[in-house]
């Protein structure tokens, strides 16, 4: 993607190297800051290198991933349509129905859901989905949605570390690397299960006795007609056949040399043709702008200015000159620098947002292949990487997008979660569910 | 031309001392919409509505930003209704107390009034803007009686 380093003209003869790290880490430090919005700063401190001659915007253009943003926007487009025919309500009531409206056998099934939506939506898109139904059926339950909740949020990144398309980091790292849908699917989604249980029983343990509902309340639920849930069935099942079209099209991707980003645009972009066609103009301008606009525009834009500040660092010399620190820390071995890129990114990733992290460990990594024996010996590490960013992001309320929408849509309900409440039991889980990945990643590929 | 022609100065307010179910009570009794709230000196709160007394009997997924937009799935509610109202019945009326619908004053130009009311406002209260106390309403349907040669 990154073409030949040029020669950088920094303004006013300073630097490029000082000024650029001084440029990544002013742009990082207001991010975590949260006072302004994240878009914003990115896109400033990505414009801030090009104006200060750190890169071109011919080079900018260079940094920017496209293949990630097409594939999420892709996604984000056909989740949109795909959300209005009401298929999610469906699962999530027909599984409730299914466990006879038992509070602990609703957590286990939304728990898996939730995991299994994540694997093959972003995180976001899934708890913006799931979560208003598990109110709902708490409230009719009448019990705390807080130990729901607090599982929504630690399935949705536990299942999205499982393939290329479930959490951001994911599509980032396989994107950079050339890495498939398959190769994610074989060589993470094995410990996800395991991870996932052991982050579930102590979920369980810790609210049992709060899990307890009234047959009269679980009767309620019962009588919830998940058919009527579906809103329109012409339309679930276009978007049942897009969405397989697409899964089929990321497991063949590598065989078919399609990049991930034109099998998600190509998906949503026939979606919205089978949605739309035979309507009248004006109704079809309607339909496409609601489904664009539903797209997460402020996580694009980040993206975009993020992509851009991490290559200005890059072009200036900086990730190189940090890839050559660790390699003095860990004396370029393997196994020492993969557990290390674990721990790190599960901490890093636990405080601040995973997405600008990963940017910037991508080159980082990247550049140490050389150095280790080349790209094929440093696979270790990438999964390292997906693995502590991932699910690093459960650590603390702020630590995932997904766990803030969450915490966002529960504060509107009335039931508001706390910073050091969900850090409590999250943190620990965290770092429980990061020994698994230590295990697995030792034992598999160290 | 001030707005005093169309004042109701004798309006139907409730204290905030009230519950929901008090408020509720002369809300329907009057045949109103809208009802203001005022302290004990008199000043203008915020409104209480029937929309918010709607909203206390929904669940509360499909209030929510991005939340349920169809609840044709739940089954025939009316005893729910009943019973959510019943919860909430002796709740404190400043607990869904609107604070951000529009308000005038006696000298905001009535082209003002007019678009308040285009935009969907029935009666808009009218306040001191000295003191914030309540002087009384502006009801849309007078005004248009006038406009109309009524």
């Amino acid at each position: 993607m990154h073409g030949e380093s040029e020669v950088i003209h920094a303004i006013f003869g300073l630097n490029p190297l000082w000024l650029a790290t001084t440029i990544f880490i002013a742009t990082y430090a207001v991010i975590i800051t949260e006072k302004v919005n994240r878009a914003i700063i990115a896109l400033l401190g990505g414009g801030l290198m090009i104006l200060c001659g750190i890169l071109t915007q011919e080079a900018a253009i260079r940094g920017v991933d496209f293949n990630t943003l097409g594939l999420l926007v892709g996604m984000m487009v056909i989740v949109s349509v795909t959300k209005k025919s009401g298929v999610f309500q469906f699962v999530a009531i027909w599984i409730a129905k299914k466990v006879k409206a038992h509070p602990v056998g609703i957590l286990l099934m939304m728990s898996l859901v939730t995991a299994l939506f994540s694997a093959l939506l972003d995180n976001v898109t899934t708890v913006l989905l799931v979560t208003p139904v598990m109110l709902l059926i708490t409230e009719e339950l009448k019990i705390k949605p807080y130990p729901f909740l607090f599982a929504i949020i630690f399935m949705s990144n536990i299942g999205g570390t499982a393939t290329l398309i479930g959490d951001p980091p994911n599509i980032m790292i396989g994107s950079a690397v050339g890495l498939t849908f398959n190769d994610f699917l074989l060589n993470l989604a094995p410990i996800i299960p395991l991870i996932g249980i052991a982050t579930l029983l102590p979920i369980w343990w810790l609210w049992r006795k709060e899990m307890v509902a009234s047959p009269e309340n679980r009767e309620r639920v019962m009588r919830f007609n998940e058919i009527e849930a579906i809103t329109d069935w012409k339309l679930l099942k276009q978007a049942a056949m897009v969405f397989t079209l697409v899964i089929a099209g990321f497991m063949l991707h590598g065989l078919l040399h399609l990049e991930p980003a034109t099998v998600a645009m190509f998906g949503a972009a026939l979606l919205l043709l089978l949605e739309n066609f035979g309507r009248h103009a004006e109704d079809q301008s309607k339909r496409v702008h609601h489904a664009l606009a539903e797209v997460e525009w402020i996580t694009i834009f980040f993206f975009v200015g993020l992509f851009i500040a991490v290559y200005g660092i890059e072009e200036a010399g900086l990730i190189g000159a940090l890839a050559q620190g660790l390699l003095n820390i860990t004396q370029g071995d393997l196994t020492t620098t993969a557990l290390s890129i674990l721990w790190g990114s599960a901490i890093a990733s636990a405080f601040v947002d995973n997405i600008p992290f990963v940017a910037t460990m991508i080159p980082l990594i990247k550049s140490l292949a050389p150095s280790m024996g080349g790209d094929q010996a440093i696979m270790p590490l990438w999964w390292a990487l997906a693995l502590g960013a991932c699910l690093g992001g459960n650590g603390t309320l702020v630590g995932a997008s997904a766990n803030l929408v969450v915490a966002g849509i529960a504060e509107q309900a009335g039931a508001p979660i706390r910073f050091a409440t969900f850090l409590k039991v999250a943190f620990p889980l965290m770092l429980l569910s990061i020994v698994i990945a230590h295990v697995y990643l030792y034992l598999r590929y160290l | 031309m001030g707005l005093q022609e169309f004042l109701h100065t004798e309006s139907p307010s409730v204290p905030d001392t009230a519950s929901i179910s008090e408020a509720a009570r002369v809300l329907l009794g009057h045949k109103l919409s809208t009802l203001p709230v005022v302290d004990s000196n008199g000043r203008y709160l915020g409104m209480f509505s029937m929309n918010r007394l709607f909203s206390l009997l929904l669940p509360k997924a499909v209030l929510i930003e991005g939340g349920i937009s169809d609840l044709g799935f739940l089954p025939d509610p009316m005893e729910t209704l009943c019973e959510r109202m019943r919860e909430h019945g002796s709740e404190s009326v400043l607990r869904v107390l609107a604070e951000d619908m529009p308000v005038v004053h006696p000298e905001t130009p009535l082209l003002e009034v007019v678009l308040l009311l285009y935009r969907g406002e029935n009666d808009i209260p009218v306040v001191d803007g000295a003191n914030g106390r309540l002087l009384g309403m502006i009801a849309g349907a007078d005004l248009l009686r006038r406009v109309c040669g009524d």
